[in-house]
């Protein structure tokens, strides 16, 4: 990634910078913690994100995303960053999207992709089970029963 | 040597019929323990921590190596060896925590008077009266000579005005020693008294001050008019400023002893049980190479300072810029041991509240914020350096 961003690059972080100092400074969050309904984020932000094409940043075009690359998202999480914006941004624009882009079936992609843009689904990765990282001492199994898998154990600090 | 041997059995057989049952090895760990700093509001959960404490301050023993006619132990350095070689025999809690004996004590004696050394080194000793530091004020900081608290001349009194800073303790303690303007401001060493004052005496006030560990020690203290007789004034007028700097060596020395004590921070665990416990273990071992090393090298180091501090203590001398050195290895110490310590617990060791995370782990992450504090208080590391290079490596400014 260059440190030199582009025209387009800039105008992302632009957006992203207003979208951010406006919507959702540090208060934002603080009510967020101190309300009583232990929400993660909220859902009108999240829309609006979606609606700024940010959830499809790192998906292909034939899926419905701009394609902009890791550049691009990267300036928008800075600046998320920044103000301790709570979204599941990157759970699902980076970490969902690059994880079933990169790794996933064409039917897969066909049927996830497409609701990662539009804002349908969000999505998690859950590979930490203790406190400290350790994916060689993965306990939690998938056993395949009746052309299914069955899921058992336990996942912590899924994001 | 025999008169050695026979203090020794006086001293095991008196630790035997006066050291409580609560104070020593195989204290039942029911009962709860008090840290014991003495003083007129003193409160104790167990009334044999007050029993240890003045039985302890009766024989001197706080101040084994102050003179009998000050209330001290009058003991020599060998026999005082011997009495804390029995006293670790049998486990003997320390009976006192005390600013008084750590830094105003050995201060009174190099500079006070008769009178002076006699009114409070009795009631140091035995626990009786309570001390805090009088030194930072908002504005003087690593500046301290800047201070600005003013003691006004009004004849067989000083009119004490101005207002202290992270005074620990101060809504704890019974006095202060606190530094004051007596002279002009410039030049700034040359106008500061060091004046005894009683936290009791009209016009003085204490709030205390919270860190984001939830809790601490400091304080403001506002001084509104105080009045203060010309006897507590210890050394001269206006040649405080050399008795303040003694006192700090004694304030570094015994921060440095931290950096060892707190080996366990307030997680209730050593680094290496927390390691285990977090990463596994196999074959007795901590089952990461990575936190092996890490913990080994730290652990290295942790015991070659215990080893300088006691080559230290053992070569005896007055207290020295040296202090410096152990004030800033240990604190800086510390602070990497909490660091690594919070590693160790991967995300448990950033657990702030809720109920998946216990007691220990939400504890772990406050010890380490208030570890930040360590290399700021006591004169922030910045201040050891500049001790060190002026005063210890007499490199030129």
């Amino acid at each position: 990634m260059k440190l030199i961003l582009n025209e387009e690059q800039q105008f992302l972080k632009d957006t992203a910078k207003s979208f951010t100092t406006e919507k959702t400074p540090v208060n934002h969050f603080r009510s967020l913690r101190d309300s009583d309904d232990h929400l993660l984020w909220d859902k009108e932000i999240w829309q609006e994100m979606v609606n700024l094409g940010w959830s499809g940043i790192l998906i292909p075009e034939e899926f419905g995303g701009s394609n902009f690359g890791v550049a691009g998202i990267s300036t928008i999480m800075q600046e998320c960053g920044k103000t301790l914006t709570p979204s599941p941004l990157f759970a699902t624009a980076v970490l969902g999207a690059f994880a079933i882009t990169h790794f996933g079936s064409q039917a897969q992609k066909e049927e996830f992709l497409p609701k990662i843009v539009s804002g349908e689904i969000t999505t998690a990765l859950a590979i930490d089970e203790s406190s400290h990282h350790n994916p060689a001492k993965t306990a939690f199994s998938a056993i395949i029963k009746d052309n299914e898998y069955v899921l058992n154990g336990k996942k912590d600090f899924c994001c | 040597m025999e008169q050695l041997e026979n203090f020794r059995q006086e001293v095991k057989s008196w630790l035997d019929e006066n050291c409580p049952a609560s104070m020593r090895n195989g204290a039942d760990p029911t009962i709860p323990t008090d840290e014991v700093w003495g003083g007129r509001k003193a409160q104790y959960k167990n009334p044999e921590s007050k029993i240890w404490l003045d039985r302890m301050g009766q024989k001197g023993w706080t101040m084994p190596t102050v003179a009998k006619e000050y209330g001290g132990g009058g003991l020599s350095k060998e026999e005082v060896k011997i009495l804390n070689e029995e006293m670790w025999m049998i486990g003997a809690k320390g009976p006192l925590l005390s600013f008084g004996i750590w830094m105003l004590a050995p201060v009174l004696l190099e500079y006070g008077t008769e009178e002076q050394k006699k009114e409070h080194l009795p009631k140091i000793i035995k626990g009786e009266i309570r001390w805090c530091q009088g030194y930072s004020e908002p504005g003087s900081g690593s500046d301290l000579a800047s201070l600005a608290t003013k003691a006004e001349d009004i004849g067989e009194h000083f009119l004490v005005n101005g207002q202290k800073v992270w005074t620990s303790y101060a809504d704890k303690a019974d006095w202060i020693f606190a530094l004051v303007r007596t002279g002009p401001k410039e030049p700034k060493h040359d106008g500061i008294s060091f004046l005894l004052i009683d936290m009791e005496t009209q016009g003085v006030s204490t709030k205390p001050i919270t860190l984001i560990s939830g809790k601490s020690p400091f304080c403001e203290t506002f001084f509104d008019d105080v009045k203060v007789t010309k006897a507590n004034l210890i050394g001269e007028l206006n040649a405080g400023w050399t008795i303040a700097k003694v006192l700090l060596q004694h304030e570094r020395e015994f921060i440095s002893k931290f950096g060892l004590a707190s080996a366990m921070g307030s997680s209730g665990k050593d680094i290496v049980s927390l390691a285990k416990e977090h990463l596994g273990e196999e074959n007795g071992k901590i089952s990461n190479g990575f936190y092996r090393s890490e913990i080994t090298a730290h652990k290295i180091k942790e015991h070659a300072f215990g080893l300088t501090l006691k080559r230290a203590g053992d070569e005896g001398g007055k207290a020295s810029p040296t202090a410096s050195m152990f004030k800033l290895y240990g604190t800086e110490h510390n602070k990497k041991r909490h660091e690594l310590m919070v590693s160790v617990a991967g995300i448990n060791g950033v657990a702030w509240d809720g109920d998946e995370f216990d007691d220990n782990e939400k504890n772990l992450t406050k010890s380490w914020l208030r570890t930040k504090g360590n290399s700021l208080e006591g004169g922030t590391s910045e201040v050891q350096l500049n001790v060190i290079s002026k005063r210890v490596l007499g490199l030129p400014s």
